[in-house]
This record gives C-alpha cells, structure tokens and sequence, in this order.
C-alpha cells in the first residue's frame, strides 16, 4: 500500500477522481447526479454468471499440476509439519471461497438452471465469435464482446439474484454445516458424496469425514501427508462459516480399501458452547 | 458512552432550525419518500471496512435541493454503523431472526420489521435505529455483514420497503461473491474496484431510489 494520508475529512469531494473505485483511506464517495447514467466499467469478473455449468478436469491433469504442487511444498519446507501447514494454506482459499459460491448457487431455484444453460451456452459462442474477430483483425473484437456482457448483465441474464426469491438458510447447527461439506461440497470437488460422516464417541468435539479413495492422492502410495491439501478446503470452509476449528488426515484401512482417509475435525470449545447455548444440548 | 450519545442529542437540537428554515424542502421529502440518502458499507470478519459507498439522491437535474446526509453528521454514519454490529452477532445465530418473537426469545423483536420472510436468515431486517435513521443489516454465507443507514425525514420514521432493500442485499451478495472468484483477491482485504463501486451504485439507483 503506497504511503497516503489518511484523511480526517470525508466531505471534500474534490480531493479524488469521481472514476476511481472505493478508498479505504479516504472513505464512502457520494453518488453524484452527473455519473447516474454513466454506463458501468466493463470487466470479465462482475459480468460472467456463477452459475455452475458442467465442467470437468481430467483426473490425470489434475494428478498431474497436483504432483508439481506437492514438489514445490516439499522442496521448499523443512518438516513434515511444516509440509503440512504449507499444503493446507494451499486448501484453505479455497473453502473460503466455496463457502460462498456453493450456498449461493444452492439458493438459485432448480427450474432456473435449463434456461439459463441455452442462454449461457449461446452467449459463450457469440463471445468466442468476436474474440476470434479480434484476433484476425485489430483487436476491437474483445472490447465488443466485454460490452455484450455487460448488456447481458443489465437484462438481468447473467444476475443469479434476481431470480433468487429466498437465499438458502445460513447453517448454524455444527450438524447441518459438517452435512452440507459432506455432501454439496464434496460432489461439488470430487463428483460424489463422502462415504461417512461420524462423531466421534470419545469427544464431543470431534467429527469424521471418511473418503474411502480420495480422489486426489490415489496415486500417492504412504502417508496422509498429502491429503492436508483437503483438510485446508474443509478448514477454510468451516473456518469462514464461523465454525473455527482444526482438520487433519488419517489412514485408516478397513478390508480392501487400504487407501481409506479420516478427516478429523476438531472444533474449537466455544464452537460447543454456542451450540449448546443457542440450540439446547 | 452515556456521554456521546447526549453530544449527539446536543447536535441535533442544535441543528433543527435549519430545517425549520425551508419548508418547501421539507414537504418534499415526506412527500417522496424514495429521496433519502443511504450509507451502505460491508464490513469484514474483524470488523474492518471492505467497502463503503454513500447514496444520495439522484433527482437534482431540476434544480431541486440535492439531499443528502448533513455534512457534519455525516462522519457519525461509521461509528452508528458498527455500534449496531453487537446486535447483527446475537441475530446471526438465531434460528429465525426476521421473527418477532425469536426461539431463543434473546433479542425481542420490538426494534425489527415485519413483513419479512421467516426462513431467510441472510437478510435480517431492521436492526436498530439511532435518532431516526433506520439501520438495516445482511449477513452472507461467509460471515460478511453487509449492512446500510437509512437517512429519513427529521421528524418522522424512516420507513423501509423489505423487498427493495433485501433484492439490492442479494444482488450485492453476488457481486462479493463475484470479486471472491477473482484468485487475486484475498478475503477480508478492501474492495478498490471501480467495476465493483459502479454496479453497487447502479443497484442502488435501480432498488433504492428508483
């Protein structure tokens, strides 16, 4: 952040230009009447739908980037702790944002997903029609295809929101959060719901995902060091759900099933503590 | 604490007889409700700003008065918005929120409004009010709080339409969600976007002043 003074005032409107966005050091702009009209700033990021469209990465793709991952971690930690550590900061971005993504499009009602598809799929052709314009002629064809979208955006097509009439219940149960990342969350990474979900008898804290072939570290012969990668999705995921606690990996064989992974997930006591106060032992 | 808020009561008997002054300007206002100003702000997990942004009339091409907050309340509107944070925690993990009597019945519902759905625990309604303004509050999956200041006439309650408010929620909701895609966005950090301010300002327009 580059050295700007923080600014005791927030009334003097001249000190910024009106087309920059939010500054945290100088505070909330005031909407002026003149930009009322103005049309939004074109970008990918805020035009794009989030709705889910059906795509999958080849496994050994995956296996692949996922081996370069684990060799980079390696190489550069200098215990098997701090492997881990590295491996689950790795994960852990990535539950943050499922958390979000997934309960939105889960808030989005089931009819919607068909119509949107044709609409989705019709507009990445004409998407890919332009920029391939651009790519023969000066370049404009990308710029014109940045103002479809956000033509579309302002039709509404490419807004879930809008066709959102309840937004999914927050979960609040530790019950009904470990239930969500034990089925959504899991089909959602690996195509299928987690084998078990278990507490465990001994502490009340603790809870069990079981994944009896994971699908990421298949190849990966010895050792759950791996597998940290999913307890850092699993605990960012949880984490920004507010239900701060610690994951880790276990090898438990059972028959023939020798590459069959426990997740132990410890809560945090205060996790308990709200639970019970808020929802009754 | 006791000691700002009868500051606060000094400043504004202090300050209404310029309202008194113009009486054109006030019956505007009660007559059209859609003219107050909005002070909307999404505040992260340690209970940082992300991102803040003031709505002000846009109705001013006709020479009408261009309402917005007081110049010098208006640097109250962040210390209102996160004295009300302490109640959007304790709504947060009530089972129904938006109901007048909650199960946990720790909170009554005396301060909220009403006709709000009762399976929908992101928005949460009114949650408090201070001298008027009308503060109304949205939690996201992730633990954001999206929450906005409702200016209103000087003498008269601010009313708030449920539906309008809760659709610009969600559709701000989405945009976070949007700017949460992008990998090189980290959580809880300010949003300086100016793709991001200029569609919050458009759902603005579109929901809240129409």
């Amino acid at each position: 952040m580059s050295q700007k003074i923080i600014l005791p005032s927030t009334s003097d409107d001249g000190i910024y230009t009106p087309s920059d966005g939010y500054e945290y050091t100088i505070g909330p702009k005031q909407s002026l009447p003149n930009e009322a009209n103005a049309t939004p700033t074109p970008s990918r990021i805020y035009s794009d739908s989030l709705m889910h469209r059906k795509q999958e990465v080849s496994l050994s793709a995956m296996a692949f980037l996922f081996q370069e991952m684990i060799a980079t971690i390696h190489r550069a930690s200098s215990s098997a702790q701090d492997f881990e550590t590295r491996l689950n900061g790795y994960g852990y971005g990535i539950g943050t944002r499922l958390v979000e993504l997934l309960n939105l499009r889960n808030s989005v009602p089931p009819n919607y997903s068909k119509s949107s598809t044709s609409n989705f799929l019709s507009n990445s052709s004409s998407a890919s029609i332009n920029e391939s314009h651009g790519s023969s002629g000066t370049g404009t064809g990308t710029i014109s295809s940045a103002s479809d979208h956000t033509h579309y955006h302002e039709n509404g097509t490419e807004s879930l929101a809008a066709v959102i009439n309840n937004m999914r219940p927050r979960d609040l149960k530790i019950l009904d959060i470990l239930q969500f990342v034990h089925g959504t969350m899991w089909t959602y990474l690996f195509g299928h719901a987690s084998d078990d979900l278990v507490k465990s008898s001994e502490r009340d804290n603790e809870y069990m995902i079981v994944d009896n072939l994971p699908m990421l570290t298949q190849f990966i012969p010895a050792g759950r060091s791996c597998d940290y990668f999913t307890c850092g999705i699993i605990q960012g995921f949880l984490d920004s759900a507010e239900f701060p606690c610690r994951v880790s990996a276990h090898s438990m064989p059972q028959g023939e099933l020798d590459q069959r992974t426990v997740y132990l997930i410890q809560f945090d006591r205060h996790v308990l503590e709200r639970d019970n106060l808020r929802f009754g032992p | 604490m006791v000691n700002l808020s009868s500051n606060m009561k000094l400043i504004f008997d202090v300050e209404t007889p310029s309202y008194k002054q113009g009486k054109r300007f006030r019956n505007t206002i009660v007559r059209n409700p859609s003219v107050m100003p909005q002070y909307f702000a999404i505040i992260g997990k340690k209970d940082n700003p992300i991102y803040e942004a003031e709505f002000t009339s846009q109705q001013g091409q006709q020479g009408q008065l261009q309402q917005g907050f007081q110049q010098n309340l208006k640097e109250l509107n962040a210390f209102i918005l996160h004295a009300s944070l302490d109640i959007v925690e304790d709504l947060q993990w009530q089972v129904s929120p938006n109901a007048q009597h909650g199960r946990g019945g720790l909170s009554g519902g005396f301060l909220r409004s009403k006709n709000v759905n009762n399976t929908d625990n992101c928005y949460l309604g009114k949650v408090d009010h201070f001298y008027g303004l009308a503060i109304t509050a949205y939690i996201t999956y992730g633990g954001m709080k999206l929450v906005m200041i409702h200016g209103g006439p000087p003498n008269g309650n601010t009313q708030i339409d449920d539906n309008m408010v809760k659709s610009f929620y969600q559709e701000v909701h989405e945009l976070y969600v949007k700017t949460l895609m992008n990998p090189f966005y980290k959580v809880n950090e300010p949003i300086p976007s100016p793709a991001f301010d200029s569609r919050v300002r458009a759902l603005a327009k579109k929901y809240l002043n129409r």
